[in-house]
């Protein structure tokens, strides 16, 4: 039914020469660079208005990233979540990497504040955008531009085999209760090395398959917190930043992973009461 | 009028004798790659604290050769091909013996891209039994992100592959002098190599010692400070460090890199363990070694970005 958003991708990219020369052909200007409004735009939100004036959010991004394949972004929910007012869904595009759709995030009221925090890979200079969906369907775009170059294309670093080897590993630690009046922030951390399918292997002299962390569910006592659909842009051993609303009687939360070559991976935390 | 004349005539001449002697200094001094001999027989040509530049041509790390009896040993040929040709020429000057090995002390652009200067000689490429991996995830990003913005165009490959890989150690005979290239664990890099030239016991210890330039790290933070702790047991009359001056005190010239990297570990893992993020980490962390190191904006925070995803898992 639910159309791979990554999957599709990778066509999507082999048009982008075409598009930016067409672009260039009709439109005179606008820069055949600017990957978002020759097709990024289209592709994803054709028929929705992106409204810039009184966003919801606040993206928080370096202005410069010493290094690019670990780029910590931060995105700010203005008001907490509530019923009948709250941030549905989360889009990040780093428009100029080779997957510029970085991942879709599924927030839930249960989070109480719709922050998120992440690391990226930033493969040239280049603008990063957030996109938020509000339960009453209007939608918010902020735009920051970002100097990095590098983080995809980057080799892999460190020992690939050693990182394979812990692939799935997780950790869960609610790292501040003092923010925000009753909400815990969280970090997952998941082990992977997020291959971009841009790196070579010395033995075979082919390239190494993508492999990355493509969905993510976390749930507290059983009900949702946030999901995501994730791509390549996203760091090595994906960090996420969030908050989640505890009851007061501890409970478990859960994380399952999955990777683009369909392992899963599945992890329960003991929260205290 | 005459008599106002004729001081000046001295003053144009000596203007002119001035020029001509500042032109004829810098022509030769572009025209000459320094070096200094730090010891018999061992020659080092300083790089600058800088990046890559289109002025400096990637000769930004100290780069040179040892020369024994019967040939010569290039220790990192240079930061492109440019310097690589520099280098070659100057140890022409130097001395008439054959090239017979290019050691690479570590993977990275300033250190490997001048080996193409030296294929001609048909010496043997020498590196870190882990160096194929590295070379070839990065023959194409160091054109693209070193080569490329200083002009310099490579057509194929521009890292010469080394065809003998140095697992643990190995002994190198130039010609009554032994040299002893040892591998590490990951360090500074994952294909680090010192070279220790037993007739004047100097150590080689290139990029594992960074000296007024703050330390780059890409290998393992951990792993470099054990390796420090290791090579702190080296007997040396002197050391070479990758950056800094071209030969420096043994051990003690190690201390402030030593002191900069434990900083670094202790105060990131305290603010892993206090609940801190990354991005307060890189507001933090060593923030006080600042003014202390050259080029301390350009890679404190990537090294202590390395620091914060190597520790976190631990």
């Amino acid at each position: 039914m639910k159309t791979d958003i990554f999957g599709r991708l990778s066509r999507l990219i082999l048009a982008l020469c075409v598009a930016g020369l067409s672009a260039t052909a009709f439109a005179a200007d606008q820069s055949p660079a600017d990957v978002w409004a020759t097709v990024l735009k289209d592709h994803y939100f054709k028929n929705t208005v992106l409204h810039t004036k009184n966003p919801p959010i606040t993206l928080k991004t370096p202005y410069r990233a010493e290094d690019a394949a670990v780029v910590p972004i931060s995105i700010h929910a203005k008001f907490p979540q509530t019923p009948d007012h709250y941030i549905k869904t989360l889009w990040l595009f780093v428009d100029k990497n080779p997957q510029p759709l970085a991942g879709v995030f599924h927030l839930t009221r249960e989070m109480g504040r719709a922050d998120l925090a992440m690391r990226i890979r930033i493969d040239q200079y280049t603008n990063v955008r957030a996109i938020a969906e509000m339960n009453n369907g209007d939608t918010y775009m902020v735009v920051n531009f970002v100097k990095a170059q590098g983080g995809c294309s980057a080799p892999a670093e460190g020992d690939l085999e050693a990182a394979l080897k812990r692939r799935g590993k997780m950790k869960f630690r609610i790292i501040d209760q003092t923010k925000h009046d009753k909400l815990d922030l969280a970090q997952l951390l998941i082990s992977h090395p997020n291959l971009t399918g841009m790196q070579l292997d010395q033995r075979t002299r082919s390239y190494i398959p993508a492999n990355y962390v493509k969905k993510i569910v976390v749930k507290y006592n059983g009900k949702p917190i946030m999901s995501a659909e994730t791509g390549i842009s996203i760091s090595a051993d994906p960090s996420y930043r969030f908050f989640f609303k505890p009851d007061g009687k501890g409970g478990k939360v859960t994380a399952d992973v999955v990777d683009s070559k369909g392992e899963v991976f599945k992890h329960t935390f003991d929260i205290k009461a | 009028m005459t008599a106002r004349r004729a001081p000046i005539m001295p003053w144009h001449l000596l203007l002119v004798l001035f020029f001509g002697v500042m032109a004829a200094r810098t022509s030769l001094a572009a025209g000459t790659f320094e070096l200094t001999e730090v010891a018999q027989g061992i020659y080092v040509h300083h790089g600058v604290n800088q990046d890559y530049t289109r002025a400096n041509h990637g000769g930004i790390a100290n780069v040179g050769f040892i020369v024994g009896d019967k040939c010569v040993a290039v220790i990192d040929p240079g930061g492109s091909l440019w310097e690589g040709n520099q280098l070659r020429e100057a140890i022409g000057r130097t001395t008439k013996l054959p090239i017979c090995y290019v050691i690479y002390s570590h993977i990275h652009p300033d250190h490997v891209l001048g080996g193409r200067a030296f294929v001609r000689d048909h010496p043997v490429f020498v590196a870190h039994a882990r160096a194929g991996q590295a070379i070839l995830n990065n023959q194409k990003y160091f054109a693209e992100h070193f080569l490329a913005p200083i002009g310099e165009k490579v057509k194929g490959d521009p890292i010469v592959v080394p065809t003998e890989l140095v697992k643990d150690t190995l002994d190198l005979d130039l010609g009554n002098r032994i040299l002893t290239l040892k591998a590490y664990p990951p360090a500074h890099t994952d294909t680090d190599l010192t070279v220790y030239d037993h007739k004047t016991q100097t150590l080689w210890v290139a990029d594992l010692l960074f000296v007024n330039r703050v330390p780059a790290l890409d290998g393992n933070l951990k792993g470099w400070l054990a390796v420090i702790k290791k090579l702190r047991k080296v007997k040396a009359a002197r050391a070479i460090p990758g950056h800094g001056p071209v030969s420096v005190a043994w051990p003690s010239a190690m201390n402030a890199e030593q002191h900069y990297l434990e900083m670094l570990l202790h105060q990131t893992r305290e603010l892993i363990a206090k609940g801190g993020t990354l991005e307060e980490a890189l507001d933090k962390v060593c923030a006080s070694q600042k003014g202390k190191w050259l080029l301390f904006d350009e890679y404190n925070k990537r090294n202590v970005t390395k620091a914060f995803t190597e520790l976190e898992w631990e």
